[in-house]
């Protein structure tokens, strides 16, 4: 089957399933009315907007009265030093929200635009380690370990940081993307990205060294990234000399534990 | 009344509004909803919810763009969270494994096997198979037919994890649809993971 004949057989299961006369506004006008008479106002729930600025004024005070909590410790010393030294290699946005990111606006490329290979995708991961080194200039670390559920699905270089990335599948869906990037100044890491303001950054040994783990991921929405404290994506951030290195797996929390990835990390050669 | 229309009045607090965007899209919504959780009643629960939950946000929708797209992906956004809590919506049982079919092969199916409503059962059973996220995935591209940069935005994932998932889940599919190996050849897949928590293919 191909994949216009998969599109075929997807409408007919969905006609199937969900024939045309589908009507769903009596059932939502019944809620609505429900709604209505659980209200104050007694009007239906589009109306509600009175309660949700209330409650979104609320929330802005509160964020506010935060702001300026940490503006005010920040303006001390103490503070400032607690800032710099609660994370190192994770920064932390100032809330779980970041407003909507200019690559967000970029519009739709047509059917016609040739895509270009994305280093970032595993499916355009076509290269051996040794190629990657070849190409980067450093020395591409390894991992001698692995969790069993793991296997080495191809590598690509960014060569405009330079970022080199070894990708490692998990069965059937998603896997693990080892992230290595030489820099010598602090803000040239593209490696200490941002975490949510609520994220729980946990520090680490890795051998002699001294990492950070989180868990989460910036979900995208249309008011723009929004941070989610979420254990299918798993992050550990670490730095080996001048070289800035991250452990990502996304997939299945027990499928591959904190623990685990602190081993590959110390397992590097 | 038009969609521009409709929520012009929606903003203004007219439920009217909202009866209009219900009639213009629950049918695309339904079906999506459905494919992904495998469950009728629920994917009308699922919908209904937000319609109404659109219809209470309406004024943080930039009018300018098209709802459609801003409203399917509240409804995928909550039919992967339901799916997920069921993790899937049928069982291959041991009858049933017999009737899997190479679907997934590159080569075109004879039409007539195509237009087969037992071709139709086999993909169903198989969509159930995958975890959520995957079959998804597969319902955004091979149903709504959206392109990758949409269905990153849908699935809250940048483009490189969405092409992974519809990576994984057409391999997924295509196992899942293939008749039964040799057991040498099936037998060698390393790894648990996903694939084995929710059943696998055997």
């Amino acid at each position: 089957m191909n994949e216009k004949q998969l599109m075929r057989v997807m409408v007919h299961l969905a006609e199937e399933r969900v024939p045309a006369d589908a009507d769903l506004w009596p059932a939502i006008r019944a809620r609505l009315e429900t709604s209505k008479a659980q209200t104050p106002k007694g009007d239906l729930s589009m109306n509600a907007k009175t309660n949700h600025r209330r409650g979104l004024r609320l929330a802005a005070t509160i964020a506010l009265a935060l702001l300026a909590g940490v503006g005010l410790l920040l303006a001390t010393p103490q503070g400032r030093v607690w800032a710099q030294g609660v994370l190192q290699f994770f920064t932390r946005a100032e809330s779980d929200t970041l407003p909507v990111q200019s690559w967000q606006l970029t519009p739709i490329p047509t059917a016609e635009t040739t895509p270009t290979p994305d280093p970032a995708s595993i499916l355009d991961a076509g290269l051996t380690v040794a190629a990657v080194e070849q190409q980067a200039g450093f020395d591409v670390l390894e991992p001698t370990w692995l969790p069993t559920v793991l296997s080495f699905a191809g590598a690509s270089l960014e060569p405009e940081h330079p970022i080199a990335r070894i990708f490692y599948r998990l069965e059937d869906t998603n896997g693990l993307v080892l992230r290595e990037q030489p820099f010598t100044r602090t803000e040239d890491c593209q490696l200490c990205g941002e975490v949510g303001a609520s994220a729980a950054v946990e520090t680490v040994k890795i051998g002699d060294a001294t990492g950070e783990y989180a868990e989460g991921v910036w979900s995208l929405t249309d008011s723009g990234p929004v941070w989610q404290n979420d254990p299918y994506l798993k992050t550990l951030r670490w730095q080996s000399g001048d070289v800035a290195l991250e452990l990502q797996f996304m997939g299945p929390p027990d499928a591959v534990t904190k623990e685990d990835l602190i081993a590959v990390a110390e397992s590097l050669k | 009344m038009d969609e521009k229309q409709a929520i012009a009045r929606l903003k203004r607090g007219d439920p009217g509004g909202l009866e209009t965007l219900v009639q213009l899209y629950q049918l695309r919504a339904l079906r999506t909803a459905c494919l992904i959780v495998g469950d009728r009643a629920q994917a009308e629960d699922i919908v209904q919810s937000a319609f109404i939950r659109a219809g209470e946000k309406i004024d943080q929708f930039d009018s300018r763009r098209p709802f459609e797209p801003w409203f399917l992906r509240s409804v995928v956004h909550d039919a992967i969270k339901a799916a997920d809590r069921q993790k899937r919506f049928t069982s291959l049982d041991a009858h049933e494994e017999g009737e899997v079919l190479d679907l997934l092969d590159p080569a075109p199916l004879p039409e007539e096997l195509v237009e087969a409503k037992e071709t139709w059962q086999a993909v169903w059973r198989a969509l159930g198979q995958l975890p959520a996220r995957q079959r998804a995935a597969i319902v955004l591209r091979y149903y709504l037919e959206m392109p990758e940069s949409e269905m990153a935005a849908a699935l809250h994932g940048p483009t490189g994890t969405v092409k992974w998932w519809l990576h994984a889940a057409r391999q997924r599919l295509e196992k899942l649809l293939r008749p039964e190996r040799a057991p040498e050849e099936s037998a060698g897949a390393p790894g648990a993971g996903e694939a084995q928590k929710s059943g696998g293919q055997r």
